[in-house]
Protein backbone atom coordinates (compact mmCIF):
# COMPACT_ATOMS: atom_id res chain seq x y z
CA UNK A 1 0.00 0.00 0.00
CA UNK A 2 2.90 2.47 1.09
CA UNK A 3 4.39 1.32 -2.33
CA UNK A 4 1.21 2.10 -4.19
CA UNK A 5 0.84 5.49 -2.29
CA UNK A 6 4.68 6.29 -3.04
CA UNK A 7 4.54 5.15 -6.95
CA UNK A 8 1.30 7.35 -7.17
CA UNK A 9 3.25 10.60 -5.30
CA UNK A 10 6.04 9.88 -7.90
CA UNK A 11 3.92 9.82 -11.31
CA UNK A 12 1.69 13.22 -9.78
CA UNK A 13 5.71 14.50 -9.44
CA UNK A 14 6.34 13.68 -12.50
CA UNK A 15 3.89 14.65 -14.43
CA UNK A 16 3.01 18.22 -13.10
CA UNK A 17 6.56 19.18 -11.99
CA UNK A 18 8.27 21.92 -14.43
CA UNK A 19 11.87 21.45 -14.13
CA UNK A 20 14.11 24.46 -14.34
CA UNK A 21 16.70 24.20 -16.89
CA UNK A 22 19.85 25.73 -14.68
CA UNK A 23 21.05 29.34 -15.47
CA UNK A 24 18.52 30.48 -17.26
CA UNK A 25 15.29 29.99 -14.76
CA UNK A 26 15.56 33.85 -14.54
CA UNK A 27 14.72 33.88 -18.14
CA UNK A 28 11.26 31.87 -17.32
CA UNK A 29 13.25 28.80 -19.48
CA UNK A 30 12.00 25.45 -18.39
CA UNK A 31 12.62 21.89 -19.89
CA UNK A 32 8.86 22.54 -20.97
CA UNK A 33 9.64 25.79 -22.54
CA UNK A 34 12.80 24.40 -24.31
CA UNK A 35 10.58 21.89 -25.48
CA UNK A 36 8.26 24.82 -26.69
CA UNK A 37 11.31 25.93 -28.57
CA UNK A 38 12.15 22.72 -30.01
CA UNK A 39 8.96 22.38 -31.28
CA UNK A 40 8.79 26.04 -33.24
CA UNK A 41 12.18 24.69 -34.82
CA UNK A 42 10.99 21.40 -35.97
CA UNK A 43 8.12 23.70 -37.48
CA UNK A 44 10.35 26.09 -39.35
CA UNK A 45 12.74 23.03 -40.36
CA UNK A 46 9.37 21.08 -41.61
CA UNK A 47 7.68 23.90 -43.23
CA UNK A 48 9.76 26.38 -44.68
CA UNK A 49 11.70 23.64 -47.07
CA UNK A 50 7.88 22.60 -47.73
CA UNK A 51 7.36 26.41 -48.63
CA UNK A 52 10.27 26.58 -50.58
CA UNK A 53 9.13 23.59 -52.67
CA UNK A 54 5.56 24.54 -53.71
CA UNK A 55 7.40 28.35 -54.68
CA UNK A 56 9.38 26.52 -56.87
CA UNK A 57 6.43 24.50 -58.65
CA UNK A 58 3.31 24.63 -57.25
CA UNK A 59 2.74 20.79 -58.76
CA UNK A 60 3.13 18.73 -55.23
CA UNK A 61 6.00 16.73 -55.81
CA UNK A 62 7.79 13.64 -53.23
CA UNK A 63 6.48 12.21 -50.54
CA UNK A 64 7.04 14.81 -47.67
CA UNK A 65 5.60 17.65 -49.68
CA UNK A 66 2.40 15.24 -50.55
CA UNK A 67 2.51 14.10 -47.15
CA UNK A 68 2.15 17.56 -45.50
CA UNK A 69 0.35 19.23 -48.18
CA UNK A 70 -2.75 15.91 -47.38
CA UNK A 71 -3.39 17.08 -43.95
CA UNK A 72 -2.90 20.91 -44.72
CA UNK A 73 -5.44 20.57 -47.42
CA UNK A 74 -7.99 18.09 -44.96
CA UNK A 75 -7.85 20.79 -42.42
CA UNK A 76 -9.02 23.36 -45.13
CA UNK A 77 -11.63 21.28 -46.57
CA UNK A 78 -12.95 19.64 -43.72
CA UNK A 79 -12.57 21.90 -41.21
CA UNK A 80 -12.28 25.43 -42.93
CA UNK A 81 -14.58 25.68 -45.28
CA UNK A 82 -17.44 23.47 -44.16
CA UNK A 83 -17.53 26.92 -41.25
CA UNK A 84 -16.34 29.65 -43.17
CA UNK A 85 -16.30 28.65 -46.81
CA UNK A 86 -14.36 29.61 -48.94
CA UNK A 87 -13.48 33.36 -47.65
CA UNK A 88 -12.12 31.62 -44.81
CA UNK A 89 -9.21 30.20 -45.97
CA UNK A 90 -7.71 33.70 -45.23
CA UNK A 91 -7.86 32.03 -41.43
CA UNK A 92 -6.36 28.87 -42.63
CA UNK A 93 -2.26 30.07 -41.84
CA UNK A 94 -3.14 30.90 -38.19
CA UNK A 95 -5.45 27.43 -37.89
CA UNK A 96 -2.67 25.83 -39.92
CA UNK A 97 -0.17 26.67 -37.03
CA UNK A 98 -2.39 25.70 -34.61
CA UNK A 99 -2.77 21.97 -35.59
CA UNK A 100 1.14 21.66 -35.85
CA UNK A 101 2.34 23.32 -32.80
CA UNK A 102 -0.35 21.28 -30.88
CA UNK A 103 0.32 18.35 -33.11
CA UNK A 104 4.22 18.53 -32.76
CA UNK A 105 3.84 19.37 -28.82
CA UNK A 106 1.79 16.72 -28.09
CA UNK A 107 3.89 14.25 -29.81
CA UNK A 108 7.41 15.81 -28.76
CA UNK A 109 6.30 13.77 -25.40
CA UNK A 110 6.59 10.52 -27.37
CA UNK A 111 10.22 10.79 -28.61
CA UNK A 112 12.95 11.06 -26.32
CA UNK A 113 14.84 13.88 -28.90
CA UNK A 114 15.04 16.59 -26.55
CA UNK A 115 18.31 17.63 -25.31
CA UNK A 116 17.89 19.12 -21.60
CA UNK A 117 20.62 20.37 -19.76
CA UNK A 118 20.20 18.93 -15.98
CA UNK A 119 22.24 19.89 -12.82
CA UNK A 120 23.46 16.92 -11.46
CA UNK A 121 26.11 17.51 -8.51
CA UNK A 122 26.76 21.01 -9.38
CA UNK A 123 27.67 19.89 -12.81
CA UNK A 124 25.33 20.78 -15.76
CA UNK A 125 24.69 18.15 -18.71
CA UNK A 126 22.65 17.54 -21.14
CA UNK A 127 20.48 14.35 -21.12
CA UNK A 128 17.86 13.35 -23.85
CA UNK A 129 14.91 13.14 -22.28
CA UNK A 130 10.80 13.53 -23.78
CA UNK A 131 8.56 16.12 -22.73
CA UNK A 132 4.99 17.37 -23.62
CA UNK A 133 4.52 21.04 -23.40
CA UNK A 134 0.67 20.74 -24.05
CA UNK A 135 0.76 18.38 -20.78
CA UNK A 136 0.97 21.50 -18.51
CA UNK A 137 -2.30 23.50 -18.54
CA UNK A 138 0.20 27.05 -18.88
CA UNK A 139 0.61 25.73 -22.17
CA UNK A 140 -2.58 24.68 -23.65
CA UNK A 141 -3.81 28.12 -21.27
CA UNK A 142 -1.72 30.16 -23.52
CA UNK A 143 -2.69 28.50 -26.41
CA UNK A 144 -6.65 28.72 -25.52
CA UNK A 145 -6.03 32.45 -24.84
CA UNK A 146 -4.31 33.10 -28.28
CA UNK A 147 -6.62 31.58 -30.26
CA UNK A 148 -9.70 33.73 -28.13
CA UNK A 149 -7.97 37.25 -28.75
CA UNK A 150 -7.29 35.91 -32.74
CA UNK A 151 -10.95 34.97 -32.93
CA UNK A 152 -12.52 38.26 -31.15
CA UNK A 153 -10.18 40.22 -32.62
CA UNK A 154 -11.31 39.17 -36.36
CA UNK A 155 -15.05 39.12 -34.72
CA UNK A 156 -14.72 42.73 -33.57
CA UNK A 157 -12.55 43.63 -36.97
CA UNK A 158 -15.46 41.93 -39.43
CA UNK A 159 -18.59 43.45 -37.47
CA UNK A 160 -17.14 46.28 -35.38
CA UNK A 161 -17.07 46.84 -31.81
CA UNK A 162 -20.61 47.74 -31.19
CA UNK A 163 -22.10 45.26 -33.42
CA UNK A 164 -19.85 42.75 -31.77
CA UNK A 165 -21.13 43.48 -28.44
CA UNK A 166 -24.41 43.94 -29.18
CA UNK A 167 -24.42 40.25 -30.98
CA UNK A 168 -23.24 38.81 -27.94
CA UNK A 169 -26.69 38.32 -26.93
CA UNK A 170 -29.32 36.98 -29.43
CA UNK A 171 -31.34 39.42 -30.90
CA UNK A 172 -35.30 39.74 -29.84
CA UNK A 173 -35.12 38.89 -26.19
CA UNK A 174 -37.31 40.55 -24.27
CA UNK A 175 -35.66 43.15 -22.36
CA UNK A 176 -36.04 41.43 -18.79
CA UNK A 177 -33.89 38.57 -19.64
CA UNK A 178 -30.73 41.27 -20.86
CA UNK A 179 -29.38 41.24 -18.12
CA UNK A 180 -29.44 37.42 -17.46
CA UNK A 181 -28.68 36.48 -21.12
CA UNK A 182 -25.27 39.35 -20.94
CA UNK A 183 -24.10 37.07 -17.69
CA UNK A 184 -24.72 33.78 -19.58
CA UNK A 185 -23.06 34.86 -22.56
CA UNK A 186 -20.35 36.41 -20.86
CA UNK A 187 -19.63 33.29 -19.37
CA UNK A 188 -20.26 31.31 -22.60
CA UNK A 189 -16.87 33.53 -23.94
CA UNK A 190 -14.59 32.67 -21.00
CA UNK A 191 -15.91 29.15 -20.73
CA UNK A 192 -14.86 28.33 -24.62
CA UNK A 193 -10.96 28.62 -23.97
CA UNK A 194 -10.91 27.09 -20.35
CA UNK A 195 -12.81 24.14 -22.47
CA UNK A 196 -10.17 24.27 -25.26
CA UNK A 197 -7.53 24.84 -22.56
CA UNK A 198 -8.54 22.04 -20.42
CA UNK A 199 -9.32 19.58 -22.96
CA UNK A 200 -6.17 19.28 -24.42
CA UNK A 201 -4.40 19.67 -21.11
CA UNK A 202 -6.70 16.74 -19.73
CA UNK A 203 -6.23 14.67 -22.66
CA UNK A 204 -2.30 14.74 -23.07
CA UNK A 205 -1.57 14.34 -18.75
CA UNK A 206 -4.07 11.78 -18.96
CA UNK A 207 -2.48 9.73 -21.67
CA UNK A 208 0.83 10.13 -20.33
CA UNK A 209 -1.05 9.30 -16.36
CA UNK A 210 -1.77 5.85 -17.98
CA UNK A 211 2.06 5.06 -19.60
CA UNK A 212 3.35 5.98 -16.71
CA UNK A 213 0.86 4.07 -14.13
CA UNK A 214 0.94 0.79 -16.64
CA UNK A 215 4.85 1.10 -16.09
CA UNK A 216 4.31 1.36 -13.01
CA UNK A 217 3.18 -1.66 -12.29
CA UNK A 218 6.91 -2.95 -12.55
CA UNK A 219 7.78 -1.22 -9.87
CA UNK A 220 5.17 -2.04 -8.05
CA UNK A 221 4.87 -6.17 -8.75
CA UNK A 222 7.95 -6.54 -10.83
CA UNK A 223 10.01 -8.41 -8.50
CA UNK A 224 10.19 -11.91 -7.95
CA UNK A 225 8.29 -14.64 -9.48
CA UNK A 226 5.45 -12.02 -10.43
CA UNK A 227 7.62 -9.85 -12.50
CA UNK A 228 7.96 -13.08 -14.68
CA UNK A 229 3.75 -11.95 -16.15
CA UNK A 230 3.56 -8.67 -14.95
CA UNK A 231 6.72 -6.76 -16.44
CA UNK A 232 5.39 -8.06 -19.99
CA UNK A 233 1.92 -7.41 -19.43
CA UNK A 234 2.87 -3.77 -18.20
CA UNK A 235 5.16 -3.37 -21.55
CA UNK A 236 2.58 -5.16 -23.69
CA UNK A 237 0.30 -2.87 -22.56
CA UNK A 238 2.17 0.42 -22.36
CA UNK A 239 3.04 -0.34 -26.06
CA UNK A 240 -0.50 -0.43 -26.79
CA UNK A 241 -1.58 3.09 -25.36
CA UNK A 242 1.62 4.47 -26.33
CA UNK A 243 0.00 3.79 -29.86
CA UNK A 244 -3.24 5.19 -28.56
CA UNK A 245 -1.08 8.21 -27.74
CA UNK A 246 -0.11 8.54 -31.07
CA UNK A 247 -3.79 8.91 -32.62
CA UNK A 248 -4.55 10.88 -29.51
CA UNK A 249 -1.92 12.99 -30.21
CA UNK A 250 -3.28 13.87 -33.77
CA UNK A 251 -6.99 13.68 -32.67
CA UNK A 252 -6.40 16.87 -30.15
CA UNK A 253 -4.97 18.99 -32.48
CA UNK A 254 -7.54 18.09 -35.20
CA UNK A 255 -9.84 19.02 -32.26
CA UNK A 256 -8.35 22.24 -31.01
CA UNK A 257 -8.38 23.27 -34.44
CA UNK A 258 -11.67 22.40 -35.31
CA UNK A 259 -13.16 24.11 -32.10
CA UNK A 260 -10.99 27.26 -32.72
CA UNK A 261 -12.77 27.28 -36.61
CA UNK A 262 -16.61 27.25 -34.65
CA UNK A 263 -15.25 29.69 -32.30
CA UNK A 264 -14.23 31.53 -35.03
CA UNK A 265 -17.27 31.24 -37.42
CA UNK A 266 -19.21 32.23 -34.51
CA UNK A 267 -17.21 35.67 -33.61
CA UNK A 268 -17.10 36.30 -37.61
CA UNK A 269 -20.93 35.30 -39.28
CA UNK A 270 -22.75 35.66 -36.03
CA UNK A 271 -25.80 35.16 -37.91
CA UNK A 272 -25.09 31.40 -38.79
CA UNK B 1 35.90 30.13 -16.16
CA UNK B 2 33.95 26.86 -15.04
CA UNK B 3 30.54 27.07 -17.07
CA UNK B 4 28.69 25.20 -14.26
CA UNK B 5 29.42 28.00 -11.81
CA UNK B 6 28.36 30.68 -14.35
CA UNK B 7 25.38 28.89 -14.70
CA UNK B 8 24.63 28.45 -10.91
CA UNK B 9 25.40 32.08 -10.41
CA UNK B 10 22.86 33.03 -13.08
CA UNK B 11 20.41 30.51 -10.97
CA UNK B 12 17.54 32.62 -9.19
CA UNK B 13 14.04 33.39 -10.26
CA UNK B 14 13.35 36.96 -13.25
CA UNK B 15 10.14 38.90 -12.81
CA UNK B 16 6.70 37.06 -12.01
CA UNK B 17 5.81 36.91 -15.82
CA UNK B 18 8.54 34.93 -16.31
CA UNK B 19 8.06 32.45 -13.35
CA UNK B 20 9.25 29.01 -14.96
CA UNK B 21 6.66 27.30 -13.18
CA UNK B 22 3.57 28.78 -13.91
CA UNK B 23 3.16 32.37 -16.38
CA UNK B 24 6.43 32.16 -18.14
CA UNK B 25 5.37 28.99 -19.40
CA UNK B 26 1.99 30.27 -20.90
CA UNK B 27 4.75 33.55 -22.11
CA UNK B 28 7.16 31.92 -23.74
CA UNK B 29 4.34 29.43 -25.26
CA UNK B 30 2.38 32.34 -26.96
CA UNK B 31 5.71 34.26 -27.84
CA UNK B 32 6.76 31.17 -29.57
CA UNK B 33 3.46 30.44 -31.32
CA UNK B 34 3.53 34.13 -32.44
CA UNK B 35 6.96 34.18 -34.12
CA UNK B 36 6.48 29.98 -35.47
CA UNK B 37 3.26 31.48 -37.43
CA UNK B 38 4.85 34.92 -38.63
CA UNK B 39 7.75 32.68 -39.80
CA UNK B 40 5.17 29.61 -41.58
CA UNK B 41 3.21 32.46 -42.93
CA UNK B 42 5.94 34.07 -44.92
CA UNK B 43 8.10 30.99 -46.02
CA UNK B 44 4.81 27.83 -45.87
CA UNK B 45 1.66 28.80 -45.44
CA UNK B 46 1.81 31.88 -48.40
CA UNK B 47 3.63 29.77 -50.62
CA UNK B 48 1.73 26.69 -50.15
CA UNK B 49 -1.82 29.31 -50.65
CA UNK B 50 0.03 31.04 -53.12
CA UNK B 51 0.36 27.29 -54.94
CA UNK B 52 -3.08 26.47 -54.39
CA UNK B 53 -4.52 29.17 -56.42
CA UNK B 54 -2.12 29.27 -58.61
CA UNK B 55 -2.84 25.60 -59.17
CA UNK B 56 -6.73 26.27 -59.07
CA UNK B 57 -6.11 28.80 -61.74
CA UNK B 58 -3.95 26.29 -63.98
CA UNK B 59 -6.62 23.81 -63.35
CA UNK B 60 -9.63 26.22 -64.42
CA UNK B 61 -7.55 26.73 -67.71
CA UNK B 62 -6.41 23.82 -68.29
CA UNK B 63 -10.17 22.71 -68.11
CA UNK B 64 -11.06 25.63 -70.24
CA UNK B 65 -9.02 24.68 -73.11
CA UNK B 66 -10.00 21.40 -72.52
CA UNK B 67 -13.10 22.76 -73.75
CA UNK B 68 -12.21 24.74 -76.11
CA UNK B 69 -10.35 21.90 -77.79
CA UNK B 70 -13.42 19.67 -77.60
CA UNK B 71 -15.38 21.81 -78.89
CA UNK B 72 -12.85 22.57 -81.81
CA UNK B 73 -12.95 18.19 -82.19
CA UNK B 74 -16.80 18.60 -82.10
CA UNK B 75 -17.25 21.32 -84.77
CA UNK B 76 -14.22 19.43 -86.90
CA UNK B 77 -16.00 15.98 -86.31
CA UNK B 78 -19.37 17.78 -87.34
CA UNK B 79 -17.66 18.79 -90.63
CA UNK B 80 -16.03 15.39 -91.48
CA UNK B 81 -19.14 14.07 -90.88
CA UNK B 82 -20.79 16.93 -93.52
CA UNK B 83 -18.24 15.98 -95.93
CA UNK B 84 -18.79 11.77 -95.26
CA UNK B 85 -22.33 12.26 -96.16
CA UNK B 86 -21.43 14.38 -99.06
CA UNK B 87 -18.92 11.79 -100.23
CA UNK B 88 -21.78 9.17 -99.33
CA UNK B 89 -24.41 10.92 -101.47
CA UNK B 90 -22.16 11.63 -104.33
CA UNK B 91 -20.87 7.07 -104.58
CA UNK B 92 -24.12 6.28 -104.16
CA UNK B 93 -25.08 8.89 -107.32
CA UNK B 94 -21.99 6.92 -109.28
CA UNK B 95 -23.10 3.70 -108.44
CA UNK B 96 -27.17 4.39 -109.42
CA UNK B 97 -25.23 5.93 -112.50
CA UNK B 98 -23.28 3.04 -112.85
CA UNK B 99 -25.94 0.66 -112.34
CA UNK B 100 -28.46 2.48 -115.04
CA UNK B 101 -25.22 2.44 -117.39
CA UNK B 102 -24.97 -1.39 -117.26
CA UNK B 103 -28.35 -2.05 -117.52
CA UNK B 104 -28.37 0.48 -120.52
CA UNK B 105 -25.24 -1.50 -121.78
CA UNK B 106 -26.38 -5.26 -121.05
CA UNK B 107 -30.06 -3.97 -122.60
CA UNK B 108 -28.12 -2.75 -125.84
CA UNK B 109 -25.69 -5.83 -126.22
CA UNK B 110 -29.01 -7.90 -125.64
CA UNK B 111 -31.06 -5.84 -128.40
CA UNK B 112 -27.94 -6.52 -130.45
CA UNK B 113 -27.20 -10.13 -130.14
CA UNK B 114 -31.00 -10.62 -130.83
CA UNK B 115 -30.76 -8.62 -133.50
CA UNK B 116 -27.77 -10.42 -135.15
CA UNK B 117 -29.19 -13.89 -133.84
CA UNK B 118 -32.05 -13.05 -135.72
CA UNK B 119 -30.12 -11.73 -138.84
CA UNK B 120 -28.19 -15.27 -138.70
CA UNK B 121 -30.96 -17.37 -137.95
CA UNK B 122 -32.42 -15.86 -141.04
CA UNK B 123 -29.99 -15.69 -143.28
CA UNK B 124 -29.41 -19.50 -142.14
CA UNK B 125 -32.81 -19.91 -143.01
CA UNK B 126 -32.58 -18.34 -146.48
CA UNK B 127 -29.29 -20.49 -147.05
CA UNK B 128 -31.52 -23.88 -146.22
CA UNK B 129 -34.11 -22.70 -148.60
CA UNK B 130 -31.99 -22.23 -151.28
CA UNK B 131 -29.79 -25.20 -150.29
CA UNK B 132 -33.00 -26.80 -150.41
CA UNK B 133 -34.44 -25.57 -153.70
CA UNK B 134 -31.10 -26.10 -155.05
CA UNK B 135 -30.85 -29.88 -154.29
CA UNK B 136 -34.56 -30.30 -155.09
CA UNK B 137 -33.96 -28.67 -158.28
CA UNK B 138 -30.97 -31.42 -158.80
CA UNK B 139 -32.97 -34.15 -157.46
CA UNK B 140 -35.83 -33.06 -160.04
CA UNK B 141 -32.91 -33.13 -162.79
CA UNK B 142 -31.43 -36.24 -161.59
CA UNK B 143 -34.49 -37.61 -161.17
CA UNK B 144 -35.94 -36.82 -164.98
CA UNK B 145 -32.17 -38.01 -166.73
CA UNK B 146 -32.74 -40.80 -164.38
CA UNK B 147 -36.04 -41.61 -165.66
CA UNK B 148 -35.19 -40.47 -169.00
CA UNK B 149 -32.84 -43.42 -169.11
CA UNK B 150 -34.70 -46.07 -167.90
CA UNK B 151 -37.74 -45.39 -170.59
CA UNK B 152 -35.05 -45.29 -172.93
CA UNK B 153 -34.20 -48.54 -172.23
CA UNK B 154 -37.68 -50.01 -171.26
CA UNK B 155 -38.66 -48.69 -174.98
CA UNK B 156 -36.22 -48.92 -176.57
CA UNK B 157 -36.09 -46.14 -178.72
CA UNK B 158 -34.73 -42.75 -179.20
CA UNK B 159 -37.46 -40.07 -177.49
CA UNK B 160 -37.19 -36.51 -179.00
CA UNK B 161 -36.90 -33.41 -177.07
CA UNK B 162 -40.91 -32.35 -177.48
CA UNK B 163 -41.57 -36.17 -176.51
CA UNK B 164 -39.11 -35.82 -173.54
CA UNK B 165 -41.15 -32.67 -172.87
CA UNK B 166 -44.55 -34.10 -172.35
CA UNK B 167 -43.24 -37.14 -170.88
CA UNK B 168 -41.74 -34.99 -167.86
CA UNK B 169 -44.74 -33.25 -167.52
CA UNK B 170 -47.01 -35.90 -167.24
CA UNK B 171 -44.21 -37.91 -164.52
CA UNK B 172 -44.20 -34.57 -162.41
CA UNK B 173 -47.61 -34.60 -162.22
CA UNK B 174 -47.93 -37.94 -161.29
CA UNK B 175 -45.35 -37.46 -158.47
CA UNK B 176 -47.18 -34.24 -157.35
CA UNK B 177 -50.29 -35.57 -157.01
CA UNK B 178 -48.42 -38.95 -155.12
Amino acid sequence: MLRLAQSTDWMVEHLMHVEEVPGLAYLGISKHVLGIFVVGLLLTLTFVPFGRALSRDYVPRGRFVNFFEVILLFIRDEVTRPFLGKEGDRFLPVLWTFFFFILYSNLLGLFPILPAPVLHDGHVTLSWSTVTPTGQVWVTGALAITAAIWWHGHGIREQGLITYLKNIVPGGLPVALLPLMIIVEIFSHLIKPMALMLRLWANMMGGHAVLYAMLGLIFLFGSGVAGIFVIPLSVAMASAVYVLELFVAFLQAYVFTFLVTVFLGAAVHPDH
Amino acid sequence: MNVDLLLLAAEGHGPWWLDPHGIGLAFWTAVTFAIVALILYRNAWGPLLNALDAREQGIVGQKEEAERIRREAEEIRRRYEDQLEGIRKEAQQIINEGEADKKRIVDEAHARAGAEARAIRERAERDITLAKEKALAELKAEAIQLGMTVAERVIGAEVDAARHKVIIDEVLAAYERR
